[in-house]
């Protein structure tokens, strides 16, 4: 019996993915004896997946631009199985935050604008480079993806997990639960009368963080990683979206927010004073996931702005 | 280009223990208000989750009517303070991504008040016409 083939096909990403799947260690080798590895750029030497195909494709990377969609189609005509590997590829990842900008406002800040540039003439990027998209896009904005292993990067214990379901035939599923779920901090009660930044006051290291006041997006976020964050000391920034059935965790998160301030309206802080403990709101809550969120974009209006109607009443 | 015979779309979503109630006495009371409302009921302001806000706007709602019991009267005890978290996050949220946080309004009105109600949904009405339509609507609402 031939056995299953994998590639890995890799498109707008830091390549930390990648160093995950090498992250296996010692599994790696067991891995490898058990599936064929046809192509993956960071250690063989292809240009592109086998023409005849593989049994999993693994996509890291959200879509930029042209090459990467060409990119991405190849590779879901060449797979049996798609699976959007990694924060970027379901979800946009870090770079998806780049929304909040039109394409252009980026090439100008880029090619003209930043300190470090010298760039008189301004000249906006030769065109023999394949040409950027309007907006980062999440593999899913075009192609069918089978399986989401969420997680900037995925744990390699999950990676393990996948690749053994896929090779025993089994469904792979995360659970529905959030990382609070799997948090062992201690939670007492939600009874917050400030919200602090990280690292500006004392942390209770055996305590809840945003109990504390402190932004930790485990509420918001799906369960996967036993909480490796919190349990190294360290708020969850939620890089494994959702959970499954919530479009946007920006509103997941807001909707906590809303419940574990005290009760007693003389204690609680004033909406317009959280509003201010929470700088860069989009950033924070949406830190991985804004490109796969309710808006998936800002709302660019156009400069010219058509006059205001009359009111009438 | 403003169609010129564009009214606002509003979703209101009313708490049935004040505004809904609220709502109903401005339609027996005949108080005129504008039309322009679909009104949702929902057992508290609390309940409205931020997601179904988002949504209304995405699916190019002009504006977002919250209504719920004044302080101190929420059936549910601390339902209303907590909307009043969400909807301040939420209108930063709008304006980070660039939507005029102005779509989004939260008001108190209880089942006593059916001429609040009106007012509120009148002068919702004329602010959103001032905004004009919303800007996912491409530049005209659907008909
Ligand atoms: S998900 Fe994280 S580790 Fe993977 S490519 Fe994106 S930024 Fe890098
Ligand atoms: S909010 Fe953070 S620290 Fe608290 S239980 Fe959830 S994951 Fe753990
Ligand atoms: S705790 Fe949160 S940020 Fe950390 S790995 Fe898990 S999901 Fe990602
Ligand atoms: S019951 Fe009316 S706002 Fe809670």
């Amino acid at each position: 019996m031939t056995k299953p083939s994998l590639a890995v096909e890799t498109l707008s990403i830091c390549s930390g993915c990648e160093i995950a799947i090498l992250d296996l260690h010692l599994a790696l080798a067991d891995v490898l004896d058990a599936i064929d590895l046809k192509y993956i750029q960071v250690l063989m030497d292809h240009r592109e997946p086998p023409k005849e195909g593989v049994t999993v494709g693994f996509v890291s990377g959200g879509v930029r631009n042209e090459e990467h969609l060409e990119r991405l189609k190849m590779l879901r005509e060449r797979s049996q199985i798609l699976v959007a590997f990694g924060a970027c590829s379901a979800f946009g990842g870090v770079p998806g935050l780049a929304n909040l900008h039109t394409k252009d406002e980026i090439m100008e800040e880029v090619y003209i604008n930043t300190k470090s540039t010298v760039n008189p003439k301004k000249i906006i990027p030769p065109k023999i480079v394949p040409p950027m998209l309007e907006e980062l896009h999440p593999v899913d904005d075009f192609v069918k993806v089978d399986y989401v292993l969420p997680g900037c990067p995925p744990p390699p214990k999950l990676i393990a997990e996948l690749v053994t379901c896929l090779l025993e035939g089994r469904e792979f599923h995360l659970e529905p639960k959030t990382v609070c779920d799997q948090c062992p901090l201690i939670k007492e009660e939600k009874a917050v009368t400030e919200f602090k930044r990280w690292g500006t006051d004392i942390v209770f290291t055996e305590r809840c963080f945003l109990e504390q006041g402190y932004q930790c997006l485990g509420p918001s976020t799906q369960a996967g990683c036993e909480a490796r964050c919190p349990t190294a000391l360290s708020p969850c920034r939620g890089c494994f979206g959702p959970t499954e059935n919530v479009e946007d965790q920006a509103a997941k998160m807001i909707g906590a927010l809303g419940s574990i301030v005290v009760q007693d309206p003389s204690k609680a802080p004033a909406p317009e004073k959280i509003v201010k403990e929470v700088p860069d709101l989009v950033g924070t809550y949406l830190r991985f996931t804004f490109a796969h969120s309710t808006f998936k974009k800002a709302v660019h209006t156009p400069t010219v702005k058509t006059k205001p109607m009359k009111a009438t009443t | 280009m403003t169609n010129k015979n564009w009214e606002p779309k509003i979703v209101c979503f009313a708490c049935r223990w004040c505004s809904y109630a609220g709502a109903d006495m401005a339609g027996t009371s005949r108080i005129q208000y504008p039309a322009n409302a679909r009104v949702i009921r929902v057992n508290c302001s609390g309940r409205v989750d931020p997601q179904f806000i988002l949504r209304a706007l995405k699916l190019k709602a002009d504006g977002v009517l919250i209504a719920g019991c004044h302080f101190g009267d929420c059936h549910y005890i601390s339902g209303n303070y907590q909307t009043s978290r969400r909807v301040a996050l939420l209108k930063e949220y709008l304006k980070e991504i660039g939507l005029e946080p102005e779509r989004l309004r939260l008001e108190w009105i209880s089942a006593a008040e059916g001429h609040k109600f009106a007012e509120t949904m009148k002068a919702f009405v004329n602010e959103i016409k001032l905004l004009g339509p919303n800007p996912l609507a491409n530049g005209g609402p659907e008909k």
